[in-house]
């Protein structure tokens, strides 16, 4: 009787990275697919409209992919793509400037199984949401990055481009304007 | 718990939310009690229901599908043809360079001679990426047409028609 197969150990980003830049395709989906939806989170919360955020998705990873040579592993890949995307995001922002923006979303929409809880959570999103646009874009990406995506203040600095100390500044002083938002 | 508490609890609610740790008795007593800690916690909990609303937005699988395409699509050039062509732009910087100092210095052009240059400090951040091999081509290719004479051949200059020559002869009258 053979031994039970133990499941594959999953590469890491930096191996993946090395086998994409060998010609592997694969490599390329698995490292798309690893990250995809931490950059969607990161980019809708911090102000992508909903119907651009998977284009935006996309368009961080190809960059991320095609400038694969500037990245020298000091900082995590994830990091890395994150600083890509708000660059992207602080592109999208600038020709969204001077457009009228009519929000139109379902978030409104409560669900059949608990329509008041529905509703307050769905009312909070919301809330956060435009609370989060009000702040200053620093304070706004260090908050996404530490609650939503749990990085270290370490790897947030990295992909803003500040000091982890500088980054737990901004996080305490997001939280402090936030907090009365959500009560 | 004091104000140190708070603080503690502040720095692990993200993780707390995210399903990621647990709070100890006495932590979990101080959130009992502590409005602020409550609203924080709160708020991670919204923000973090919020990242997950984004989740549903992409599709990993078609992303990667339209990334790779592209990635396929554009095919990366290697690295030596990306610094022939760094070099290339130097040498077009160099070319540029050349035809200001020989237009400076010809006879007639300027009623004054400019300075002898001695030494030039030029930004080119790409020289930075380059070995010691493809310095010296570099700096050979520049150095040629400095060292070839001071006249008003300079290269492509041929190719103008009269009346952009004209315009070229009369910029030049203006400056001088």
């Amino acid at each position: 009787m053979s031994a039970p197969a133990t499941p594959p150990h999953p590469l890491d980003d930096a191996a993946l990275v090395e086998a994409y830049r060998n010609g592997s395709e694969a490599a390329a989906s698995e490292l798309v697919a690893r990250h995809a939806r931490p950059v969607a989170r990161f980019l809708y919360s911090a102000g992508a409209r909903e119907s651009d955020v998977e284009d935006l998705v996309q368009e961080a990873l190809f960059r991320a992919f095609r400038r694969l040579e500037s990245w020298r592993g000091e900082a995590t890949f994830r990091s890395w793509i994150f600083s890509i995307a708000r660059n992207l995001l602080r592109d999208e922002f600038r020709k969204r400037k001077g457009r009228q923006v009519l929000p139109l979303d379902d978030r409104d929409m409560p669900s059949a199984d608990d329509p008041a809880g529905e509703l307050d959570a769905a009312d909070a999103e919301a809330r956060l949401r435009d609370g989060l646009m009000t702040l200053p874009r620093l304070q706004r990406e260090v908050f996404v990055l530490r609650v939503e995506q749990g990085s270290t203040y370490d790897d947030i600095a990295e992909a803003l481009g500040t000091t982890p100390g500088a980054a737990r500044v901004h996080y305490h002083h997001a939280v402090k304007r936030l907090r009365d938002l959500i009560s | 718990m004091t104000q140190d508490g708070c603080t503690r609890l502040s720095e692990k609610i993200p993780d707390v939310a995210r399903g990621l740790g647990r709070w100890t008795d006495q932590e979990a007593a101080h959130l009992g009690e502590c409005a602020a800690c409550q609203a924080e916690w709160r708020l991670a909990q919204t923000a973090i229901r919020l990242g997950r609303r984004a989740e549903s937005m992409v599709d990993p699988e078609r992303v990667a599908l339209a990334v790779t395409r592209r990635l396929w699509a554009a095919p990366r050039r290697p690295r030596l043809v990306r610094r022939v062509v760094w070099a290339g732009g130097i040498l077009g910087a160099a070319a540029a360079l050349a035809l200001a100092l020989r237009t400076a210095a010809a006879p007639g052009v300027r009623p004054d001679p400019p300075a002898t240059v001695t030494s030039l400090a030029l930004d080119l951040p790409g020289l930075d990426s380059l070995d010691v091999h493809e310095l010296e081509w570099v700096l050979e290719s520049i150095d040629e047409p400095i060292a070839a004479g001071s006249t008003l051949e300079a290269p492509g200059i041929e190719t103008l028609e009269d009346p952009e020559l004209e315009r070229l002869l009369r910029a030049w009258g203006e400056e001088g």
